[in-house]
């Protein structure tokens, strides 16, 4: 075969640490155990093909704007990691820190983005406020008059938010965990996880058992079928998201937009192609279609923010699952019943900014079998010990 | 009695060889057969049509036939059918039979089963089988009220016999009008000698790979040293660098010889459509990943501008 | 020039289509209009431009064909009729009795559509339309010119080179993909799209009672899909062309005996 970026290997029939799901966090979290821990007895089991998940299909947005401290936090050290990951990983990821603006149509909205402001700058992340001629300034194609039916009356905006290229990110943390030792074994499933005593010894899959201590779900719009196998129930609803590609422009949008009012974000990638999406689809689903309907209020509403937009036209449109959680952050957490069991999930439409520091805890977590700090309010018990983080507000729309 | 209407099909004067597996095809299942012959200086053929297995010939032939008219066509083949009281029309599914089978059947009052690979048939019962979603199924068929039965037959789905022309009874057709709202006028004919895509054993083809209208060229004497046709892609037909006639797939003309050589060709849906039935099928192609590469039994990786060469030199050895 | 367009919706056939119990299985199947009808939509669209006039798009089908009329629409089509078609199996006779009904009493100077669908594959209906209709049938086309309102000439890829016709309208005419590379839908396209008219029909509303419908109203029927056995992959060979072309030809000639 011609060479790869990772290797095929013959499957063990033990590894020390079985990942499942080869999105941005299983890779990840097998990167940095290998990296930071010296583990690299790993095998991470996809279904499909690497990237099959959100990770292939995201609008790559990374920020860290978030509101409460955990997830500033968290979110923080996430982009710090991502901005180093491309020296790293010896690998281009068009990471590009464009700015990020965050729209606000209405009183409410703009006190809740100025709340955002103020708690992101005593955490030390860049944000500010700013009104309708600066954007204008910064955006001179948005459209600031009172005419819309939601007229625009300031931004959140964040300066180090921007877009990377995700596939790039997927396929390098594949080959620095495969340089590492790591095996990447692709179209295999995972079909039950056996556990004993309270004790995980192994999983299940389509071409065959293999056996470990230690078992690391990080398959997000899949969680709730690998966590029955285990017995744990989540608090997860699965939701498809949409997305959509324009042909290539002359480069004209330099800045991430968000508009949670009206349920549309976009950027501009380096190729020209504009990148495009809205907010989850109103019904719980497993399908991944993409639908007319999307399309249609897709349309209206980005021609309200941006009028000049009219003769784009639309290349690709397609969908992808999300696991969402009820106070929108994630679940990274081990499991009190089930020994050697860690769930990484939760990621709903946001997650892809979160892979570094998700693989990086992760990882911690796994090596020394106890919570670090940095995500100790991410435990997958804190809906019945009523410790939700309220996220809602800026990870809705957000991404 | 099952009776079945040939309609023939010639080129320069000469019966097409998927015409031939029609006929070989209704002797094989002892079905009595007749044909019609509609061109331009065709009568010659009908002792061949005799001869493989047609009893009377309906000849219509007249120099207002050279180039194919539907309306024209779906007359003369209604009058054969009325006067030979056949129960079934079978074409083939040339763009010629594409146009005319539809016509004949609603001229006909009646349904139509089109590009059939495989042909059941119990009495007045007949079971087709035929690709449809791009070949990525079969769908097997059946005619489900009384009347004529209109089928048209993919080339190569069935294999001609030798047979040798005998003395044939011919019956010659009037020639109709035609219809006033259409005026075929011309047909734009690159000349050749070169071998139709739809009766090769050996077919030669080549996609974008081939960067041009010269590297097209580059590849094209192997076809002729290999006695296979030229083919090729729709990306390469659509750029200008191969005329239309060469294009292989859905679009084109649809083979299944018994080889199939794909030079420079990545294998789009349409195109694997189009060869996929092909016996078997030789990729060559630098992009490893290429999807052609799915369906080839022999796969090249590797530059077409340097295997090209190669292959003339161990064409010319296997020939010596 | 008033054109009708009919267009079907089918199966996305770039994906993967799965099968059951003979039966092709439409629970994540994502639906598209038949990439043929594309090209129609398109030329018709390019003749309007040049000679003015509508584009009406027809449809026939359940009630997801109207998101395949309704992205026509957002291409550039004026309007559309949707056929609302619940009978389940019909065969192209039967789709196109029905079309010849929407037919009565229009006023239209061309039916231009796909050369064939690409779920049936069959390239039946448009012909047999245009017997129905008593109208001229040019399929096939590669290329049009010398565009009027009462006649064109038509560029057809037939068996033996490209046949130049010339055509009074009305008059049903088909199109090969080579005609030309359909437009994308423009953001304003898509949201206009949803103002453009749509009449829906019921088969009731023709006049055509359920002996003309479904399966009563088709000549054939299809008994069951299968996957045909799916070609495998077979044997790679890498590396310098001077070695791996010969030891190619060396397998064809001995294992499946290549004769030139
Ligand atoms: C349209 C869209 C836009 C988005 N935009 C953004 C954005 O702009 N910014 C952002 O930060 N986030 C975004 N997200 C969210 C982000 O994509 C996800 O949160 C993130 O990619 C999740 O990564 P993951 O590695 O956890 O899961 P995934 O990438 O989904 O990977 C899970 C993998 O597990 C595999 N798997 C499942 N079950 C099994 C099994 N039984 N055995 C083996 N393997 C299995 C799957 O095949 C899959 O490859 C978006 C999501 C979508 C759908």
């Amino acid at each position: 075969m011609t060479e790869r970026m990772w290797n095929n290997h013959e499957m063990r029939s033990s590894y020390d640490v079985v990942i499942i799901g080869g999105g941005a966090h299983g890779l990840a979290t097998a990167y940095y155990l290998a990296k930071n821990h010296g583990i690299t007895n790993i095998a991470v089991i996809e279904q499909k093909f690497i990237g099959y998940g959100g990770s292939g299909r995201n609008t790559a947005i990374l920020r860290s704007n978030y509101r409460t401290e955990e997830g500033i936090l968290f979110y923080d050290q996430s982009l710090k990691l991502y901005e180093d990951l491309a020296q790293e990983l010896d690998y281009n990821l068009m990471f590009s820190q464009q700015g990020h603006f965050t729209l606000g149509h209405s009183t409410a909205s703009m006190q809740a983005l100025t709340t955002r402001a103020a708690y992101n700058r005593a955490l030390g992340v860049n944000s500010t406020i700013l009104d309708p001629p600066e954007i204008k300034k910064m955006l001179p194609e948005i459209d600031i008059s009172n005419h819309p039916r939601y007229p625009i009356m300031g931004a959140l905006y964040h300066p180090p938010g921007g877009i990377i290229r995700h596939d790039a990110v997927v396929w390098s943390y594949a080959r620095g965990a495969d340089q590492r030792g790591v095996h990447i074994h692709q179209l295999t499933e995972v079909q039950d996880i056996l556990v004993e005593n309270g004790e995980v010894r192994g999983v299940k899959t389509n071409r065959g058992t293999i056996h470990c201590k230690q078992v690391v779900s990080c398959v997000a719009g899949w969680s709730s079928e690998i966590c029955k196998m285990v017995g744990i129930k989540l608090p997860l609803v699965t939701h498809p998201l949409q997305a959509l590609v324009t042909t290539d422009y002359k480069p004209w949008l330099h800045h991430v937009v968000v508009s949670s009012t009206l349920h549309i974000y976009l950027s501009q990638t380096d190729r020209g192609e504009l990148v495009c999406g809205n907010g989850i689809d109103h019904y719980p689903h497993y399908g991944m279609r993409s639908t007319l309907g999307f399309l249609e209020s897709y349309a209206a509403h980005l021609l309200e923010l941006f009028p000049i937009l009219h003769n784009v036209t639309v290349q690709r449109q397609w969908a992808g699952l999300c696991d969402m959680t009820p106070d929108y952050s994630p679940i990274i957490s081990m499991v009190d019943d089930v020994d050697g069991f860690y769930i990484n999930c939760g990621w709903g439409t946001w997650g892809f900014k979160g892979s570094p520091a998700s693989g990086w805890n992760t990882a911690q977590m796994v090596a020394e079998r106890k919570t670090p700090d940095m995500i100790a309010a991410f435990r997958h018990d804190r809906y019945v010990k009523n410790r939700l983080v309220g996220e809602k507000a800026a990870a809705s729309v957000g991404n | 009695m099952p009776k079945v209407l040939v309609v023939a099909e010639t080129k320069n004067g000469e019966l097409k060889k998927p015409t031939l597996e029609l006929l070989s095809l209704a002797k094989s299942m002892n079905l009595q057969a007749e044909s019609v012959l509609i061109g331009k200086e065709v009568s010659s053929q009908a002792d061949l049509l005799a001869g493989y297995g047609s009893g009377k010939v309906y000849v219509a032939d007249d120099a207002g036939l050279e180039i194919y008219n539907t309306s024209k066509y779906t007359t003369l083949v209604a009058d054969a059918v009325g006067q030979s009281g056949a129960t079934q029309v079978w074409l083939t599914s040339s763009e010629t039979g594409r146009d005319l089978t539809p016509r004949v059947a609603a001229r006909m009052g009646v349904g139509a089963l089109s590009d059939v690979t495989e042909l059941e048939i119990d009495g007045d019962n007949i079971t087709a089988t035929r690709p449809c979603m791009a070949t990525k199924l079969v769908q097997q068929c059946r005619f489900t009220k009384d009347g004529l039965r209109v089928i048209s037959i993919r080339a190569g789905a069935y294999e001609a016999e030798e047979a040798s022309p005998q003395t044939a009874d011919t019956v010659s057709l009037s020639i109709p009008e035609g219809d006033a709202r259409v005026e075929v006028r011309d047909i734009q004919v690159e000349e050749s000698n070169e071998i139709e895509l739809n009766e090769a054993s050996i077919v030669v083809s080549v996609g974008r790979g081939t960067g041009g209208t010269e590297g097209c060229d580059f590849v094209k004497p192997l076809a002729g040293e290999m006695g296979a046709a030229f083919g090729a892609s729709r990306a390469v037909c659509d750029a200008g660098w191969m005329p239309h006639k060469h294009q292989v797939g859905q679009t084109g003309t649809v083979v299944s010889p018994d080889f199939y050589f794909a030079f420079g060709i990545s294998g789009a849906i349409q195109h694997l459509a189009g060869m996929s039935g092909s016996k078997v099928i030789v990729a060559i192609n630098k992009d490893a990943e290429a999807p052609i590469f799915k369906v080839a039994d022999y796969g090249i990786v590797g530059d077409l501008f340097k295997a090209v060469p190669v292959f003339q030199e161990e064409v010319a050895k296997i020939k010596n | 020039m008033e054109i009708i367009v009919p267009i079907r919706q089918v199966p996305d056939v770039a994906l993967n289509i799965r099968v059951n119990e003979g039966k092709v299985v439409e629970d994540g199947v994502s639906f598209v209009i038949s990439s043929w009808d594309e090209t129609a939509i398109e030329g018709a669209l390019q003749m309007t431009e040049e000679l003015g006039g509508e584009v009406t798009l027809l449809g026939i089908g359940p009630e997801r064909v109207s998101e395949a009329l309704r992205k026509g629409l957002a291409m550039g089509a004026h309007k559309a009729i949707h056929v609302l078609y619940e009978e389940g199996q019909t065969d192209s006779f039967g789709y196109a009795k029905i079309m010849a009904k929407v037919m009565e009493g229009r006023n239209y100077d061309l039916i231009l559509t796909g050369k064939q669908a690409q779920d049936t594959d069959a390239g039946l209906t448009a012909s047999m339309l245009a017997e129905f209709l008593d109208l001229p049938q040019v399929t096939n086309i590669i290329r049009f010119s010398d565009l009027a309102v009462d006649g064109m000439t038509l560029y057809r890829k037939g068996d033996h080179g490209t046949e130049v016709i010339g055509i009074k309208l009305p008059a049903v005419v088909t199109v090969n993909d080579s005609l030309n590379e359909p437009r994308l839908a423009s953001m304003r396209g898509i949201m206009m799209a949803k103002k453009k008219p749509m009449e829906t029909l019921s088969p009731s509303d023709l006049g055509m009672g359920a002996e003309e419908l479904g399966l009563q109203g088709s000549m054939t029927e299809v008994l069951k899909f299968e996957k045909p056995e799916s070609r495998k992959e077979g044997e790679r060979f890498e590396g310098d062309e001077t070695e791996t072309v010969p030891m190619a030809i060396q397998k064809l000639v001995s294992e499946a005996k290549l004769a030139v």
